[in-house]
């Protein structure tokens, strides 16, 4: 009976303090904002971005062979250079293209000077394989030009554009079909912005651990406990922190099966006993609540790189 | 009228406790230091995951004929390419049924049957026809290379044309055979050149950096923030020192709140910047980069840090709210600034938001005064 007077009494106690109370409305808000949130729909499209530095005829060209050859990849004009980087970066695009100034007038007198630079992420798997096609089509497109630069007899140079443009797109010279069938089906899945309900919970559950610790200590250092015995005194103790974990772990269980994550659910549960367990070890080696005062930051800090980390990695 | 001269001695009053909070100081800078620097390696490493690129298998029959050696040569150009290692994995059958069984047993994708005489029908406009069998051609991996297929024989069409073009304007202008030679080779080389010497016309960048740094200077820059927030664990009790009665007995010399603010803001600069000068070193040392001149342009970061931590502590009333205060308060300027996760894999919001708060500006300041401009 006594221990469910002080359960009560302590909860009731830990209910009327500002930061508990924030802590709690926290998780609440994130799930709130979660289960508000639209659905997103995630394509398996694989984009390229492309971000040319001038105006020129050949981009077009290039991007109406893009058009012609039914490349399966989605090639688009970014409007500047900060978006082609964010877009790679973000992994809205696979691999992003930069085309500089002058540079199919470079390649068409096979100058070298300003060339083209591919940006990917080492989570780009098939960025090169990529780029041959957007190559073989800057090839087609420059080739008429390529062909009167390298012949170099200027009254020649209708009668070899003309060759050429009947070659490239007849049939005697060598292509493959397409071995695939039509386009490449795109895949639309629907998904939902992750928000760190778990990991938020995570975090405030062993604080509040310690903050059920803390207020213990404080009272223990007034000399409150001074009459009880040991097993008394640890039972109160063992209180303190229960009563100011649960309504934590209680709340974020609520939270994660309204999210529909449960099995997150269980994990959370076995992370307050530890929590709990880890506050009282804690006391082991902190005794005084000025000591755990100033290295609580530094636990917490702790934690929030190694949630955060594990959720990352 | 306020006596100056006790505001200056109140302020040199602050700088002398300073005194003993130095060793804290350091002690707590190598170990937040090192939480926040190892955290920061860890992220650099592991934020664009290696992706696991799955390979296509393929089967290629080349038969034992006059074109083997100049097959064998188009196909080493085809294997050395970056694309080729990339997407497909080539083996070779020594008899046209091996290639088949592989194909049945389902360890190839395709299979390449090449017909005799190939690449001299290349050469003379027969183009003969090349077998291609596959077994199933709706995963993504075989739409990726048939794209790579289609491309390669893109470059091989466009090079015909070229010369094609070229040898029958000459011929019509009766031009003499040496010449036409000279220039079919010209023209071969060209083509060559502008479709398999990709790397003159082709540069590769890895867009990991974030603005002039690498993405691992730029977390060690996020670090070294971090780590000075948090020297205000150290410092509350310092900063928030004053009690209700010294308070009032500042009140009789006519100092109020803001006084005492702006002595603690001026004491709190050399404290910060002393916590930086170790993060200086040790950031130098693991990185092996020595830039002097960043213990003069750090200055601006640290007057906003030392700001920001003065006013959390006046907000706060206890030691207790205002680290917990610092704790939130950093992480989401970090959070916000790009310290935690790049900017651009923050949501569009966070980013418009990152204008308005100085995470950003911090950690470019910092990553500019350790690592340079």
């Amino acid at each position: 009976m006594n221990f469910f007077n002080r359960f009560f009494v302590f909860t009731k106690r830990i209910f009327s303090r500002k930061s508990y109370i924030i802590m709690l409305l926290t998780i609440i808000a994130l799930t709130t904002v979660y289960t508000c949130l639209p659905e997103k729909k995630q394509s398996s499209q694989i984009r390229v971005a492309i971000y040319c530095d001038y105006d020129t005829d050949y981009m077009e060209e290039t991007f109406r062979c893009l058009d012609d050859i039914n490349t399966m990849y989605d090639f688009y004009i970014t409007s500047d250079m900060d978006h082609l980087l964010t877009d790679v970066k973000s992994g809205y695009a696979h691999c992003g293209f930069y085309i500089p100034d002058m540079f199919f007038e470079n390649y068409i007198t096979g100058l070298p000077d300003s060339p083209m630079i591919m940006y990917d992420t080492p989570s780009s798997t098939m960025s090169s394989a990529i780029s041959e096609s957007l190559f073989s089509c800057i090839l087609k497109v420059c080739s008429p030009e390529i062909l009167t630069v390298v012949v170099d007899k200027p009254e020649y140079n209708q009668e070899l554009i003309n060759g050429i443009t009947s070659y490239l797109y007849g049939d005697e010279v060598f292509t493959i079909e397409s071995l695939t069938g039509g386009e490449y089906n795109y895949k639309d899945e629907t998904y939902k912005i992750n928000i760190p309900v778990y990991e938020t919970s995570l975090i405030l559950i062993f604080f509040s651990s310690l903050l059920g610790l803390l207020i213990f200590m404080q009272d223990s250092e007034k000399n409150i406990y001074v009459a009880l015995s040991v097993k008394e005194t640890f039972t109160i103790k063992f209180t303190n922190i229960l009563t100011a974990v649960l309504p934590i772990t209680g709340t974020g269980m609520i939270c994660l099966l309204v999210m529909n994550s449960l099995p997150q659910i269980l994990s959370l549960f076995v992370f307050s006993i530890v929590a709990i367990l880890g506050s009282l070890l804690i006391n082991i080696f902190i005794r005084k609540s000025t000591l755990l005062l100033k290295v609580l930051p530094l636990i917490m800090l702790i934690l929030i790189v190694f949630v955060f980390l594990n959720s990352l990695i | 009228m306020y006596n100056n001269k006790f505001f200056l001695n109140l302020t040199v009053a602050n700088l002398k406790r300073l005194k003993n909070y130095i060793l804290p100081i350091f002690i707590s800078i190598v170990i937040i230091l090192s939480i926040c620097a190892g955290a920061g390696i860890i992220i650099s490493k592991n934020i664009y995951k290696a992706g696991v690129s799955s390979k296509v298998s393929i089967a290629y029959y080349l038969p034992d004929d006059e074109d083997k050696k100049a097959n064998n040569f188009g196909l080493n150009i085809i294997k050395e390419m970056e694309s080729t290692k990339e997407v497909v994995n080539l083996i070779q059958v020594d008899n046209i049924d091996d290639g088949y069984e592989l194909l049945e047993k389902g360890d190839v994708l395709y299979y390449i049957i090449v017909p005799e005489s190939f690449f001299s029908g290349i050469m003379d406009s027969t183009n003969p026809e090349l077998t291609i069998l596959f077994r199933d051609n709706s995963q993504i991996t075989a739409y990726i290379s048939n794209e790579l297929f289609c491309s390669y024989a893109r470059y091989l069409g466009v090079a015909q044309a070229g010369v094609y073009s070229a040898l029958d304007t000459l011929r019509i202008h009766e031009t003499d055979s040496d010449e036409r030679k000279s220039i079919q080779k010209l023209v071969n080389m060209s083509y060559l050149d502008r479709s398999l010497n990709k790397d003159a016309y082709f540069d590769k960048i890895e867009a990991t950096a974030e603005g002039n740094h690498s993405l691992l200077e730029h977390y060690m820059a996020s670090a070294v923030m971090l780590s000075l927030f948090f020297i205000a664990f150290v410092m509350m009790p310092y900063l928030q020192g004053y009690n209700k009665g010294l308070i009032t007995k500042l009140n009789t010399y006519k100092t109020n709140s803001f006084h005492i603010f702006a002595s603690n803001f001026i004491a709190s600069i050399p404290a910060v910047y002393v916590a930086f000068v170790p993060c200086f070193i040790i950031i130098s040392i693991i990185t092996k980069s020595f830039n002097p001149l960043g213990l003069i342009w750090i200055l601006p970061s640290i007057l906003i840090i030392s700001l920001l931590i003065n006013i959390i502590s006046s907000l706060c009333n206890n030691q207790f709210t205002a680290n917990m205060a610092v704790l939130v308060f950093t992480l989401i300027i970090a959070y916000v600034g790009g310290g935690i996760l790049p900017q651009a894999m923050l949501p569009e919001a966070v980013n418009d938001f990152s204008t308005f708060l100085p995470g950003e500006y911090i950690i470019t300041n910092i990553a500019n005064s350790l690592f340079g401009l």
